[in-house]
């Protein structure tokens, strides 16, 4: 795989976003996904299996997207899947998601997710993927296929990582509590240096981007605020021309200059207007993707955690059971298990884990099974000594399990994220900076007109 | 050359008594006189508010007025507070009642209203505030050339008044004004001409008080042209003189609804300025915060990314940069420039306003005259009919024309006594004109003895008729007086709104200009910083 990413390219974009209905009349935004590629097993997935290069492009809708989304986070649990944008139900009640607003923003987020896929060594090279580009029919029939699984699957999610699905829903409130685990006293407890080093950069990233969304936020209201005002402006001047149209008769060429100046004005108003769009609409979900990002990242490492916590619990649940089979002839047999503790992870939640979960209930079962049913202490023994064994095996398991997740943050995902993260605040930056200069090159060169006019006049005057 | 402020020292005589040299003095004071009158000559003459200054052991803040010439080194500098700005303007006002004397700011302006409310540190802004705007009036008070060789003007100028401006206030040519500018000469109030004083008094044209003039809800000038036309009327009817003035020109109703228009606009303007202001600097602090965070993010990234944190860097001093090119804008063109020069404008529309409410005035006036004019001649009607044809005759020889009309229509009907009474006819009722002319106590009399018939040779009567035909000839000179007055006066304003329009189409294109000007500075700048981060990005 990785030699096909080095190997290859894949450049995938969203566009054009156009309204459209399906079989039930129920209108829907598409967006069309256009891909250029040369890598041959996404090649192989198209129509044009003939070429060695194509560019082909689909129309996809939000729910194609989600499909993707939960089949990439079903299959690379231990990768950092991009956020996708919220569903935001609440926008559904208000019959608003067809507004410009919401299809541009949505859009945006869109393309990041494409984006960051396209740049992942592990995602970019998946077939999920490339048959979600794909142009044949096979997304469609597949997807369709997956809906049924996929719909179980999401209620399942929704109960178990309802943490983790909420923190996507809620956008606008991705304030401080989804930094949970980056609060100080679960911070203690994390014991690996480089894991810590990066928790720790995360947080002062996620904590600067919010607090610049919510500058951003305030500035782009005022952007909006001055548009009105100077609109406002150009209306009292405009309605000056007219006046003096009416009322003065002999003084026609003043109201050319009203109307030059009104114009300016209008202009003024407007770039001020498209000033607001683009923060509301781009800058803005840039900064909070960017963000999203980051608590992606921080479930992953939160994941990595809690699997550390329940490899302990099983490393405690051994030894106590290695003391059991050592104490064994001298204690009685049902004490050892009573004295077990708590599971600690009941109340924990995530989908990785949960299979972890599953394993320690399933193992006390056994035991507590093993403890009512046998009377006899030779059976207790030997399936005390199976369970140790099947215990130490688990536990080395998890051990590498837990160390090849920590080699993936640390190694893989974590730069990766950086990398991403990196070129995206540039890449939103520029743009921000080229939305300005047209801002004010447009203005400049208009206004210079408008100046030469007024002077004309009051040179005339004069 | 000395430098004038050591003039003002030994001008006043409060610090030196009577022991100061006189030659010395009178000749200082005259040197400095005859440089004022000769700057004001000049047609390079330059005037500002050079500075402001507050007097030691007071609150009393002074603008110093420099007055000089482009072209040579001769200047003037007097010390004026508020209060002399006010007494200065309002008695100019009264020597030259047609004349559009510019604004000064209130003393309870909105803005300074604004201004108290919001900002404890208001008593720098109001000065300043005021400062400008006496700048502007001085500017625009020497535009109008005419003033300049006004000798009130001089005195305001001339530093040997700086401590005695009272005695400016009592002297001529303000001692001469009579005590209500409507019994006066509306040209030159300054006319001693006894005749005015017997024009009728308007209870609510108030102690003289012409900057409050368009505070007056008067008839639309248009209604009042309907009423002129309907005096003419009569007087066709009565077949008394015509008068030269009949109408007001359309010229005139036209610029009244001009004026009401331009301060609704001004007005909402004014408001909407003010919200924009708000607006603005709730603008810069946004962007002081973005500056400042902006800055402490790429601090807090050093480590992590260099050159991340570097861009973040200067996108915060990006940011800073543009604050202070839209602060400078603000401070130094949106307020003083574009807020201050509109609120100026709404109030040259008020002194035009103004001049039109002294105008409908001496309309009014004007129809009083004629309104007691009919009330005398219905009370001579009234009399004379009580005597017998033939005893009209003898009212021939009487030296005046309307009676002489009367006398002829009457004797060409025959009787006038199943006519309506002349005095219903010419509106005689509409007594709410306090007119001072017709006292109650003689039409009274006219009445009683009207309505109980003398005999033919009632020597009363002929008293009251000679008496009535006396007031009946001076009104007729009044009428005549008047009637020449509205005619230059009406000329004078509409040649006076021609150049207020003028005026205004300037003052409009200089905020333009002023605006677009400024603004295009603040995109220019903002631009290269812009330009400058991109850079920053390829490299």
């Amino acid at each position: 795989m990785n030699e096909y990413f080095e190997k290859y390219f894949i450049k995938a974009t969203v566009s054009e976003p156009i309204r459209d209905v399906d079989q039930s009349s129920k209108p829907f935004i598409s967006y069309l996904v256009t891909t250029e590629t040369d890598n041959p097993s996404l090649i192989k997935l198209t129509t044009k299996v003939t070429e060695t290069q194509i560019k082909v492009s689909v129309r996809r809708r939000y729910g194609d997207f989600r499909n993707l989304y939960h089949c990439l986070n079903n299959d690379f649990p231990f990768l950092l899947i991009p956020p996708l944008p919220s569903k935001s139900n609440l926008k559904y009640l208000t019959g608003d998601t067809f507004s410009q607003e919401f299809v541009h923003k949505r859009l945006n987020s869109l393309n990041r997710f494409i984006k960051f896929i396209n740049g992942h060594k592990i995602l970019s090279q998946s077939s999920v993927y490339h048959l979600f580009l794909s142009d044949s029919n096979d997304w469609l029939s597949f997807s369709k296929n997956i809906k049924i699984s996929n719909i179980s699957d999401v209620e399942k999610e929704q109960s178990f990582t309802s943490n983790m699905v909420n923190k996507v829903v809620n956008e606008e409130l991705i304030a401080e509590t989804v930094m949970n685990f980056l609060t100080p006293s679960k911070h203690k407890k994390e014991t690996n240096k480089e894991i810590l080093e990066i928790t720790d950069k995360l947080k002062k990233m996620y904590e600067n981007l919010l607090k610049l969304d919510k500058i951003f936020a305030r500035l782009s209201k005022k952007n909006s605020d001055l548009s009105i005002d100077y609109h406002l402006f150009s209306q009292q001047i405009e309605k000056l021309a007219v006046v003096n149209e009416t009322c003065n008769t002999d003084l026609v060429s003043i109201n050319d200059n009203f109307k030059f100046f009104a114009e300016c004005l209008n202009q003024y108003s407007e770039n001020w207007s498209k000033s607001f769009t683009f923060i509301n609409e781009s800058f803005l979900t840039s900064l909070k993707d960017c963000s999203k990002y980051i608590v992606n990242l921080t479930n992953l490492i939160e994941l990595q955690h809690n699997k550390k916590i329940d490899l302990q619990v099983l490393q405690e649940y051994l030894d106590k059971a290695r003391n059991e089979l050592n104490s064994f002839p001298a204690t009685s047999s049902g004490q050892g298990t009573h004295r077990l503790p708590p599971s600690p992870i009941k109340n924990k939640t995530g989908g990785i884990v949960n299979n972890t979960t599953q394993l320690i209930r399933d193992t006390l079962s056994t035991s507590a099974n093993g403890n009512i049913s046998s009377s006899n202490t030779e059976t207790k023994r030997a399936k005390l000594e199976a369970k140790v064994h099947q215990l130490e095996h688990e536990v080395e398991l998890q051990t590498n399990l837990v160390q090849e997740l920590i080699n993936k943050i640390t190694n893989e995902e974590y730069p990766n994220w950086d990398k991403f993260n990196k070129t995206e605040l540039k890449s939103s930056m520029l743009e921000l900076c080229d939305n300005q200069i047209d801002f004010y090159k447009g203005l400049v060169d208009n206004w210079n007109d408008t100046e030469s006019k007024l002077m004309k006049r009051i040179n005339e005057l004069t | 050359m000395d430098h004038p402020f050591d003039i003002e020292q030994d001008n006043n005589p409060s610090l030196y008594g009577n022991s100061f040299q006189d030659d010395q003095y009178f000749n200082k004071s005259l040197s400095v006189s005859s440089t004022l009158h000769k700057l004001l000559a000049s047609s390079t003459l330059q005037i500002e508010i050079a500075q402001t200054e507050k007097l030691i052991n007071s609150n009393i803040i002074v603008y110093l007025i420099k007055v000089f010439d482009s072209e040579t080194t001769d200047h003037i500098i007097v010390k004026r507070r508020y209060s002399e700005f006010k007494s200065f303007r309002d008695n100019l006002l009264k020597l030259y009642p047609t004349k559009l004397i510019p604004p000064i700011p209130e003393k309870h302006s909105l803005l300074s209203y604004v201004l108290n409310s919001i900002n404890a540190n208001n008593e720098v802004e109001l000065i300043g505030f005021r400062k400008r705007f006496f700048n502007q009036f001085m500017i625009d008070l020497i535009a109008v050339r005419f003033l300049n060789s006004s000798p009130f003007l001089q005195k305001f100028l001339d530093p040997n008044y700086e401590l005695c401006w009272n005695n400016a206030l009592n002297e001529s040519p303000i001692s001469n004004l009579p005590k209500s500018l409507l019994l006066s000469n509306p040209l030159d109030p300054t006319d001693q001409n006894g005749l005015y004083l017997l024009l009728p008094k308007i209870n609510s044209f108030h102690n003289n008080n012409l900057s409050e003039l368009y505070k007056l809800n008067l008839d639309p000038l248009s209604h009042m042209n309907d009423s002129l036309l309907r005096l003419s009327n009569q007087i066709n009817f009565a077949k008394f003189p015509v008068n030269e003035f009949v109408t007001i020109p359309t010229n005139i109703i036209n610029f009244e609804t001009y004026i009401l228009h331009n301060l609704k606009i001004l007005k909402n303007l004014h408001k909407y300025n003010a919200g924009h202001i708000k607006n603005f600097k709730l603008l810069l602090s946004i962007m002081i915060n973005l500056g400042g965070n902006l800055n402490n993010f790429s601090l807090e990234i050093y480590e992590l990314n260099t050159h991340l944190s570097n861009l973040i860097e200067k996108f915060g001093s990006i940011i800073d940069l543009n604050f202070l090119n839209f602060e400078n804008f603000l401070f130094e063109n949106f307020i003083p420039h574009w807020h201050e020069t509109i609120t100026q404008l709404y109030q040259y529309f008020n002194i035009a306003l103004n001049l039109l409410n002294f105008y409908k005035y001496k309309i009014l006036q004007f129809k009083i005259l004629f309104n007691t004019k009919f009330a005398i001649f219905n009370q001579l009607t009234n009399l004379n009919t009580s005597l017998s044809v033939n005893d009209l005759n003898h009212l021939n020889e009487l030296n005046s024309p309307s009676i002489n009309n009367l006398v002829k229509s009457y004797q060409s009907r025959g009787s006038l006594r199943t006519k309506k009474s002349w005095f219903r006819v010419f509106g005689g009722s509409n007594a709410t004109a306090a007119s001072s002319l017709p006292s109650p106590a003689l039409s009274a009399k006219a009445n009683n003895s009207s309505s109980t018939p003398s005999t033919p040779d009632n020597p009363d009567a002929r008293i009251k008729i000679e008496y009535l035909e006396r007031e009946l000839n001076k009104l007729d000179q009044l009428i005549d007086l008047m009637n020449h007055d509205l005619v230059s006066l009406t000329k004078e304003i509409d040649h006076n709104l021609g150049e207020f329009a003028k005026l205004i189409e300037k003052k409009w294109l200089e905020v333009f200009l002023n605006f677009i000007q400024s603004t295009k500075q603040l995109f220019i700048e903002n631009l290269s910083n812009w330009q400058e981060f991109k850079d920053a990005f390829e490299c």
